[in-house]
């Protein structure tokens, strides 16, 4: 079904009868659109009377938000935190970013459980890729992310034996080649 | 949990454009494994990008060229100006070697500029980075060894008329010298620059018109003739032609030098580049070899060598043909 | 000209451009309309890697006889961003947006230096306060943007022969400027930046014609006549707003009558950008419906394919 195409300052309806959704604004008591792109209408119900309007960015996603999750690469580690960049947005990082994102993930942010006992150095390594959300959008050089879910962690890892290793629990990777077997805080397999 | 030995690739299931984010080396060697292998982009081992090539859109130059390579596009400007004999500080010896004349004088300034937005590693604000400094000196050093132009192309000379009939004939002087400004500009970059702004100055150096330069003795200056049917091509006396390749390597200090497997990949874009240690540049002309570039690595060898070179001529013949 | 240590300077003793025994050219007339704009090229994506780009460009008449001289505006304009703020930068709520305008060295009569000069950095700011007007910044905090400006080919400043500002300094820069607004705001939407409205630039001139008159046109080409004034503004239409204005030279009496066809001129122009936007956006939804589907297929050469790749 083709959805109408808006262009930015196109008018989409009164204010007083629509609900302004991402990618529209409000001027002059009418809701205009911000981006070029399909239009959405949201239904109606008893309880919202109005509907949505949403303008979608082709484009998908732009920076990482709060509550986004995110997938990346360890950049450093060190025993109080891991850097990560951040380089696609979304569960299985659907829109890659252009730029690399600084974040961070502190050692509190690792898991949800015994925060105070957990150690950096069996959590990550560098060159891990790891997914996780961004819970903050921090300070002027990076966001803030955690890793304290289930399906959040180490998605892939190389061994110190330079192999691609297979999760084998939530706490270790195994490489298969030699069966070494190293210590991660594994995402479980969605 | 018991140890699971087989891999779980279903877990995994990014879209294309997410592996070749995160871990690139793994992606482009996934490709070049199948048989036979194959790049991400669908190319084969030795094929170059499609090429555009539009000429003398340009209104204040002399010569222009926009060369497409895939999504790389680039920009040639040539610009004569004059530079007068009297005008040089340390004139040359009248016995001096032709050979260096041209860039003694240094009568050809090629200038490549990156900085402009065309790629998000190439902003504006910066001087020229090393990469830029280094591909204006190779398009420099291409320009000047090959020969391409010889000075008396490029000179404005001037016979005084006789005074007396007991004079001997008059000599002929070099009054002035033609200096060609080419400006190489980058659009857009999707690895293998080189390549792309060498064919950009060809294609504007071979559709370069200057107009008929004379000396005028009452003015002591140059001057020229407006009339269109005056202008004249340019005299190339080569055509070189470059090639550029880049080494794919899954060495790893990690591992045995044995295991390693290694391709070589005809002009890279820049996801490509980016994974590659190896590169090697090779500039033909006709049957002969030019100049081979060489940085990095230990893949290639001398057999590699060749393969690249006679891969080169093919494309001397290929492109020898498409330009104006 | 100092030598620029990192690029390949002129050859030493200095080089002039060539001087010609009679002016090469007849000075072009303005074939057009007063109210006529001339046709403009506009066409978004064509830098891949940046988040949004676009190129405009004012084709020559082909209606124009031969030897008449004939210059056509060409602009390309890339966006990157939203990124990440650079090093240095304080925390900000909005999105930082620098411009940078560039001529390129062969755009101009007058050939023009590699390094940035004041002209350039005037026209930049110009940009910029056009822009700021547009862009809805507080939807990208932490962010920066930067929008960069290459023009291949300027304006001429004056009918061939007079020697006032040869270097596109003068009345030229007012359409270059122009042309830079509308093609930044194309490359800004391709980018996916909130914007409140489409800005388009538009220029309109009081000139001395044939009969010495001063006549209004919009869309000025500043080697077809002898101007008087000029002036340029940006221009919201859905707003009615204006975001930037330039005013340059003697208007008398007629101030807004002046705007008025400049923002005149602008909506043409906004006619041309209302389309290139549209038809790159269209393109680009039907490009994302089909979603990618991996497929081992061998025979379908020359399309990327997909390959397993295992975690």
């Amino acid at each position: 079904m083709a959805s109408t195409i808006v262009l930015p300052g196109e008018p989409l309806g009164p204010s007083a009868t629509n609900i302004p959704g991402p990618g529209s604004h409000i001027h002059a008591g009418h809701l205009f659109s911000s981006l070029a792109g399909p239009l959405a209408k949201s239904s109606t119900s008893k309880s919202t009377p109005n509907p949505t309007l949403t303008v979608a960015r082709p484009s998908g996603i732009l920076i990482p938000e709060t509550g986004t999750t995110v997938l990346g690469r360890i950049t450093r580690t060190n025993p109080r935190l891991a850097n990560l960049s951040i380089l696609a947005l979304g569960p299985s990082g659907e829109h890659t970013c252009r730029d690399s994102f600084p974040a961070i993930i502190r050692q509190q942010d690792i898991r949800a459980t015994e925060i105070d006992k957990v150690k950096v150095a069996e959590s990550f390594r560098v060159g891990d890729v790891v997914r996780a959300t961004v819970i903050s959008l921090g300070d002027e050089r990076s966001y803030f992310c955690s890793t304290a879910k289930n399906e959040l962690g180490v998605v892939m890892a190389v061994s110190e034996g330079g192999n691609q290793m297979v999760p084998v629990s939530w706490r270790e990777f195994l490489d298969e080649r030699t069966g070494a077997r190293e210590l991660r805080k594994v995402a479980k397999p969605v | 949990m018991a140890a699971d030995p087989s891999p779980a690739p279903t877990s995994l299931s990014f879209p294309r454009s997410t592996f070749a984010k995160l871990t690139p080396g793994p992606f482009l060697h996934a490709h070049l494994k199948q048989n036979p292998p194959i790049r991400p982009s669908g190319r084969t081992l030795t094929q170059f990008r499609e090429q555009q090539i539009t000429t003398g859109s340009l209104t204040h130059s002399h010569g222009s060229a926009v060369v497409r390579l895939g999504d790389t596009t680039v920009v040639c400007s040539v610009q004569g100006e004059i530079l007068k004999a009297a005008d040089i500080p340390s004139p040359p010896d009248e016995s001096a070697d032709n050979e260096d004349l041209l860039e003694t004088l240094g009568l050809l300034v090629p200038n490549i500029e990156l900085s402009t937005g065309c790629s998000p590693a190439h902003l504006p604000g910066n001087p020229p980075s090393t990469l830029a400094q280094s591909l204006s000196w190779k398009v420099r050093t291409l320009l000047y060894g090959s020969e391409i132009v010889n000075p008396e192309d490029l000179q404005i000379m001037f016979t005084a008329p006789k005074i007396d009939e007991e004079d001997d004939a008059p000599v002929p002087e070099v009054k002035a010298y033609w200096t060609l400004y080419l400006d190489i500009m980058f659009i857009s970059l999707d690895g293998n620059p080189f390549d792309a702004a060498w064919l950009a100055v060809m294609a504007a150096l071979r559709t370069t018109r200057l107009p008929r330069a004379s000396w005028d003795a009452d003015r002591e200056a140059v001057v020229c003739s407006p009339a269109l049917e005056h202008y004249a091509h340019l005299t190339l006396h080569t055509t070189p032609v470059t090639a550029t390749f880049a080494v794919f390597s899954t060495a790893n200090p990690l591992k045995q030098r044995s295991e390693a497997e290694s391709w070589v990949l005809t002009d890279p874009d820049t996801s490509e580049e980016e994974v590659c240690r190896e590169a090697l540049t090779v500039t033909v002309d006709g049957k002969r070899v030019l100049g081979i570039d060489k940085a990095g690595g230990r893949v290639i060898g001398m057999e590699a060598v060749e393969e690249c070179v006679k891969l080169t001529f093919a494309r001397w013949k290929e492109v020898s043909t498409i330009l104006p | 000209m100092q030598a620029d240590r990192r690029r390949l300077n002129a050859p030493a003793g200095g080089t002039a451009p060539p001087v010609f025994a009679s002016a090469n050219t007849s000075p072009p007339r303005r074939r057009r309309k007063a109210d006529e704009h001339r046709k403009i090229f506009l066409q978004t994506g064509i830098v891949p890697s940046a988040a949004g780009s676009a190129y405009y460009e004012l084709p020559p008449d082909p209606a124009t006889p031969p030897l008449t001289r004939k210059s056509s505006l060409k602009i390309t304009c890339t966006v990157h961003g939203p990124r990440p703020l650079p090093r240095n930068a304080a925390f900000s709520p909005n999105l930082l947006l620098t411009t940078h305008v560039k001529y390129a060295p062969f755009a101009t009569k007058t050939r023009r230096g590699y390094v940035r000069d004041s002209s350039e950095r005037d026209l930049g700011l110009h940009l910029e306060t056009a822009l700021r007007g547009v862009v809805i910044g507080e939807r990208w905090p932490k962010s920066a943007a930067d929008v960069v400006i290459t023009v291949l080919e300027g304006e001429d400043d004056g009918p061939a022969g007079a020697h006032s500002g040869d270097m596109g300094s003068g009345w030229g820069m007012l359409s270059v400027l122009a042309g830079c607004i509308t093609v930044a705001s194309a490359a800004i939407v391709d980018a996916g930046i909130d914007c409140v409205d489409l800005v388009s630039g538009g220029v309109a001139a009081l000139v001395h014609d044939q009969s010495s008159e001063i006549t209004t046109v919009l869309d000025p080409a500043p080697a077809e006549h002898v101007t008087r004034a000029a002036c340029l503004v940006a221009y919201l239409q859905s707003r009615d707003e204006i975001t930037e204005m330039w005013m340059k030279g003697d208007a008398g009496g007629d101030l807004g009558g002046l705007i008025e066809s400049a923002v005149q001129s602008a909506t043409l122009a906004r006619t041309v950008l209302v389309e290139a936007v549209k038809d790159s956006t269209e393109a680009r939804v039907a490009a994302m419906s089909p979603p990618e589907l991996p497929s081992t297929d061998a025979a379908s050469k020359g399309r990327p394919k997909d390959v397993v790749t295992t975690g």
